[in-house]
This record gives structure tokens, sequence and C-alpha cells, in this order.
């Protein structure tokens, strides 16, 4: 019986140093700690060939309840600065280890701490621009 | 082969015990309690420079963020309580708590480092700042672990293997940055260059929950003083990234 029970922990230990030899440990993802809901101020100037409403000047700066979350691979994620209008309309950001962030759509900032974004960019058109400078902070 | 070793290993230590035990039971206490503090340090041991592998587009960043980095050696420290169960002669399982002061750093020469770079528009000064050029990460983490180990003990000589589970972590990550300057009247790409003019630093701070995994070997030796047994031990942590941790320090049998 004695016998018994000590090949059983013997079997124990064995699985025990299995499992730790064969641990392979997966680095936790660094996107996370800037993932959430974020209040953001966003600071839009445009303009665009031909009259108005669609053409002219616009100089505005308004709030806006946003989020970001985990881009479509793992060194990206989408912030949602627009999120609350009829059509949801995200930029999807490069995202490095230190919190800097840079788009395709020459958008380029930076997670300033874990509960703060700042970026700034926009678009060229060939009758006009559309830039942004956005603050995000985290909402709790 | 490492693992067929170890396991041919621990099943003669296994047997040799069994043998023992068949003869003389034990009469020691089945719990004991201690306290232990240490030191650690790291990459010690091990080619420290990062060699550059070649990208292809796909690859990720992180793949490559440290390539020509050079790990430097860190300094850390551990201290908590250990109870340990005797579950046969010979043989002792050890589990506690401890906080564990761990530090991975990265250092490189700013004219080296060109990994990516973002333009920052600073609208008080009309300048764009280049972010760029992280020269020097620095990354703690102050964690909270659950040590999972095996004791062999012969005589006063015991060997530990297992793990130290991290199961919350205070990170903080200091960024160190050398930053360009530039004149926003220019329109890119005939930006007016002005520095390198500065180095900056940048402070992440967040309590993760990583459940990171440390396998661990440690032997340590009994010494009575009076009444009290003191254990000086020795050993291996094997860290993320393929770092290496020299343990030591003293384990106090209450």
């Amino acid at each position: 019986m004695l016998y018994k029970r000590k090949n059983i922990i013997g079997l124990l230990i064995i699985i025990f140093s299995l499992s730790i030899l064969g641990c392979k440990k997966s680095p936790l993802d660094y996107r996370i700690k800037f993932i959430g809901n974020y209040n953001f101020i966003v600071h839009n100037s445009s303009w665009f060939m031909g009259p108005p409403p669609l053409g002219g000047e616009k100089d505005t700066t308004f709030t806006n309840n946003g989020r970001v979350t985990l881009g479509s691979t793992d060194s990206t994620v989408l912030i949602y600065f627009f999120a609350g209008v009829s059509i949801e309309y995200p930029v999807e950001f490069t995202i490095y280890d230190d919190g800097t962030i840079e788009s395709s759509s020459n958008f380029i900032g930076e997670f300033e701490s874990v509960k703060k974004v700042r970026f700034n960019g926009g678009y060229e058109y060939l009758s006009g621009h559309d830039y942004y400078d956005v603050i995000g902070l985290k909402s709790k | 082969m490492k693992t067929i070793l170890i396991i041919l290993c621990l099943f003669c230590f296994n047997n040799i015990s069994i043998c023992q035990d068949n003869i003389k039971e034990s009469k020691e206490k089945k719990f004991q309690i201690a306290v232990m503090a240490g030191g650690s340090y790291k990459n010690i041991l091990g080619k420290r420079y990062i060699e550059p592998t070649p990208m292809n587009l796909n690859d990720g960043f992180l793949l490559h963020q440290f390539d020509g980095f050079t790990k430097m050696p860190t300094y850390g420290f551990q201290f908590g309580f250990l109870i340990t169960y005797e579950i046969f002669k010979h043989w002792h399982f050890t589990s506690g708590l401890l906080y564990s002061m761990r530090r991975d750093i990265y250092e490189s020469k700013y004219d080296t480092v060109i990994k990516y770079h973002a333009l920052l528009y600073n609208a008080s000064n009309s300048y764009y700042n280049l972010i760029n050029n992280v020269f020097k990460y620095d990354y703690s983490y102050n964690n909270i672990e659950l040590p999972l180990m095996l004791q062999f003990k012969i005589s006063k000589l015991s060997f530990y293997g297992g793990i130290h589970l991290s199961l919350m972590s205070f990170y903080k990550a200091k960024y160190n940055y050398l930053r360009y300057s530039f004149n926003n009247n220019y329109v890119p790409p005939s930006l007016f260059f002005l520095g390198p003019d500065f180095t900056s630093q940048k402070t992440i701070e967040y309590i993760k929950i990583p459940l990171v995994i440390y396998p661990t070997f440690q032997a340590s030796y009994d010494l009575k003083v009076k009444k009290l047994t003191l254990s000086p031990f020795l050993g291996i942590d094997l860290g993320t990234k393929k770092s290496l941790y020299l343990q030591g320090g003293i384990i106090f049998s209450l």
C-alpha cells in the first residue's frame, strides 16, 4: 500500500517536472494596458474647394466618447475617436512597446501613459485637406 | 534529451528514497515554516549582445525590437515565507508567497539605433519632435510570486526544483529617447533639421496579472546556529527572453 502510494507520488513528480520543462512562456500582450474607453477632445480643421456646406474652411473642436481596441494584427490598435456618430470610423495604428503610434493614413502620436493618448494627422486630397489633433483620456 | 535525463534522475532519487523509507520512518515534522530573503543577478552568463536579424515585411516589430541592443546585467531581490510539507522521506513540497523584484535593461548606442520613428507635432512651440531612437529600455517588475517546488533532502543538503509563478506584477517601463527637432515652417519631406538636440524619458506604469512562469533550481545547506536553522542557498531562475538569474540568499526555518 505504502509502495503504491509512493509510486503515485513519483509519477506526480515526473508529470510536474515535465510540465515545468514544457512550459512555453508567452509574453503578455503589451497592447492590453492601453485598451479601454476614452473621452476624446478632437480639434478638426479642414478646407475643401467649393462653396459651403461641402466646401470651404472649417475649424472646430468637439469632444467624443470613443474607445481603443485591439487591431487586426498583433501590433496594431484601433482608435475609435469618431465613435458616437452614425458611422464608426476607426483609425488603425501600429503601436510600439513604448506607446508610440503611427498609421498608414498619416496619423502619428503616442500614448503618454496608460491613461492618455495624443495623436495628430489627417488626409490630403486634391481638392483640400482634413486635419485632426486629438487628445484622449481614459474614462473610468 | 535533457528532459529525459532529468526524468531519469528523478526516478533514481525517488527509488532511493523508497528503499530508505522501508528501512526507517521519518520522525521529522510534516510541516515546516521558513522565511527567506535573497538577491539575484541577471545576465551574468551568456552573450549579451542581440544580433540583428533579417527583417521581413510581415514581421511584427516585437521580433526585432531589441536587435542591436545589449542585455545589461541587473540586480534584483526577493523575500517572503515558505511552507514545506514532507510528502515522504527525503521528499518535500515547498510553497509560500514571495515578493520579487526583477529588472530587464536593454541598452544601445545612439547612432546605431534607427528602429522606427514617428513625428510628433508639438503645438506649443511649432516644432516636430521625432520620437525615435529609444536607446534604453528599462523594465522593472515588482512581482508577487507563488513558489511551487519539490525539495529533495539528503542530510543537510537540499535540492529544489520547480517554478515561481508570478501572480501579480507592478510593472514599470522607462524609455529613454534621443529626440530630434524639425522646424514646422518647412513642409515634408524638406523638413529643416535642427537636432539631435536632447534626450527625454517616458515612464509607463501598470499593474498586470501576467502569470509568468520562472523555472527555478536551487540548492541549500542547513547550518545550525544555536536553536536556529539557517540555510544559505544558491540557485538559478530562467526568466523570459532567454535570461538567466543567479540567486543567493538565506532561508530561516522557524
